[in-house]
C-alpha cells in the first residue's frame, strides 16, 4: 500500500497508545513527598498516646487492684448530716417566789392491801442456782 | 463564581484555576488525566527507560504543583505542562551530552520533497517504531510534540522557544526524513 503522511501519523499514534498503556503510573499522593508531615512529628505523639494506653491497661489488672480494693473496704464514708436546729430554752423573765413549805413531816398511810414487793412466783432457783426469772434483758 | 461539583466534567484550565486556589483534588484530577500520557512521552524521549521516565513525570508535576499559584486564566494547561517537561528533558540532555544547539546545519541538509513509499501495514509499524527511535534531535522532539502529543504549532513554538515558521518547516522536513527512511524497507 502507498504510504502517505496520514498513514505515518496514524501508525505513530497507535504505537504511542500501546506504549502509554504499558506504563505503570504511581498515584499522586505518593509523589508529594515534599508536602508530607515529618515522620517524627507523627511518631512522637503516637508513642506518647500508646504509652498512655499501655499504662492504663497495666494499672487496671486485677492483681494491682486487690490492695486498692482492700483499702477501699476500710474507708468510712462520713455522710454530712444537717445540724439540728437549736431548741429555744425558755427563760423565765421573773424569778418565781419560793413557796412556803410546811415543816410538819407528812405521814403517808401504808396501804395494807397492796404489798410493797411482789412475790416471785415459779421456781425460785434453778439447779445451777441462778434466778433466770429475775434476769433482765438489756 | 459557582463551579460544577463534578471535577471530571471540568476542563484542564478550570481545574488548574481551582488548584491555584488551593484545591488539591482538582490538581489530583489533572494528574490522573495527564500522568500516563506524559510518562509515555518521557519513555519515548529518554530511550525507553521507564523508571527514569516515571521520575521525570513525577518532577514535572511537582514543579507544576509548586508553581500552581502563578497560573493565570487563559493560559493553556497542556502547553504549560509540556513546557516544564521539555525544559526538564533539555536539562537532562545538556548534562548528559552536548545537545545540538545550532540546528542550522541539519536544517540545511537536502531532503527530497516527493517521496513515495509502498509498504504493507505490519512492516510500516515495525519500521516506524525503529525510525522514530533513531530520529535525530530536534526532529524527534518536534514529531513527538506535534503528532504524538497533539500540540499545535504555536504551542510548540512557545514550548521550544523557536519561531513558528521554523517549527513548521522542521515538521515538514521530519516527515520527509521518515519517508526517506521508510523507503529502505520497501524491498525487504
Amino acid at each position: 500500500m502507498k504510504i502517505n503522511n496520514q498513514d505515518i501519523i496514524r501508525t505513530a499514534q497507535q504505537l504511542r497508545d500501546e506504549e502509554n498503556l504499558q506504563q505503570t503510573v504511581r498515584p499522586w499522593h505518593r509523589h508529594r513527598s515534599h508536602l508530607r508531615i515529618p515522620s517524627w512529628l507523627v511518631a512522637i505523639p503516637a508513642a506518647v498516646f500508646l504509652g498512655f494506653i499501655l499504662g492504663i491497661w497495666t494499672k487496671s489488672s486485677n492483681q494491682q487492684d486487690a490492695p486498692l480494693t482492700a483499702m477501699v473496704d476500710t474507708v468510712y464514708i462520713k455522710v454530712p448530716t444537717p445540724a439540728p436546729a437549736p431548741v429555744p430554752v425558755p427563760v423565765l423573765q421573773e424569778t418565781p417566789a419560793p413557796q412556803p413549805t410546811s415543816t410538819q413531816p407528812t405521814v403517808q398511810k401504808r396501804n395494807i392491801r397492796t404489798p410493797q414487793t411482789k412475790k416471785a412466783t415459779g421456781r425460785p432457783v434453778a439447779e445451777d442456782q441462778i434466778r433466770y426469772d429475775l434476769l433482765v434483758r438489756n | 463564581m459557582l463551579f460544577p461539583l463534578r471535577l471530571s466534567a471540568q476542563t484542564d484550565e478550570q481545574l488548574m484555576k481551582r488548584a491555584a486556589q488551593g484545591n488539591d483534588r482538582a490538581f489530583e484530577e489533572l494528574y490522573n488525566r495527564h500522568a500516563r500520557r506524559l510518562q509515555g512521552f518521557f519513555v519515548r524521549r529518554l530511550g525507553n527507560d521507564s523508571d527514569l521516565a516515571a521520575d521525570f513525570m513525577h518532577d514535572t508535576f511537582l514543579r507544576l504543583y509548586a508553581a500552581r499559584e502563578t497560573y493565570h486564566e487563559g493560559r493553556n494547561f497542556r502547553a504549560w505542562l509540556y513546557t516544564i517537561a521539555y525544559n526538564l528533558w533539555k536539562n537532562h540532555h545538556r548534562n548528559r551530552l552536548a545537545i545540538v544547539s545550532d540546528c542550522s546545519a541539519i536544517d540545511a541538509l537536502p531532503v527530497d520533497d516527493n517521496i513515495e513509499v509502498e509498504l504493507d501495514e505490519s512492516l510500516l509499524r515495525d519500521a516506524l517504531r525503529f525510525i522514530l527511535k533513531t530520529l535525530p534531535e530536534p526532529y524527534a522532539m518536534l514529531f513527538s510534540l506535534h503528532y504524538e502529543e497533539e500540540l499545535s504549532v504555536p504551542q510548540i513554538a512557545q514550548i521550544t522557544d523557536v519561531p513558528e515558521g521554523t517549527v513548521k518547516s522542521r515538521l515538514h522536513k521530519t516527515m520527509n526524513i521518515i519517508k526517506q527512511e521508510l523507503r529502505k524497507y520497501e524491498n525487504k
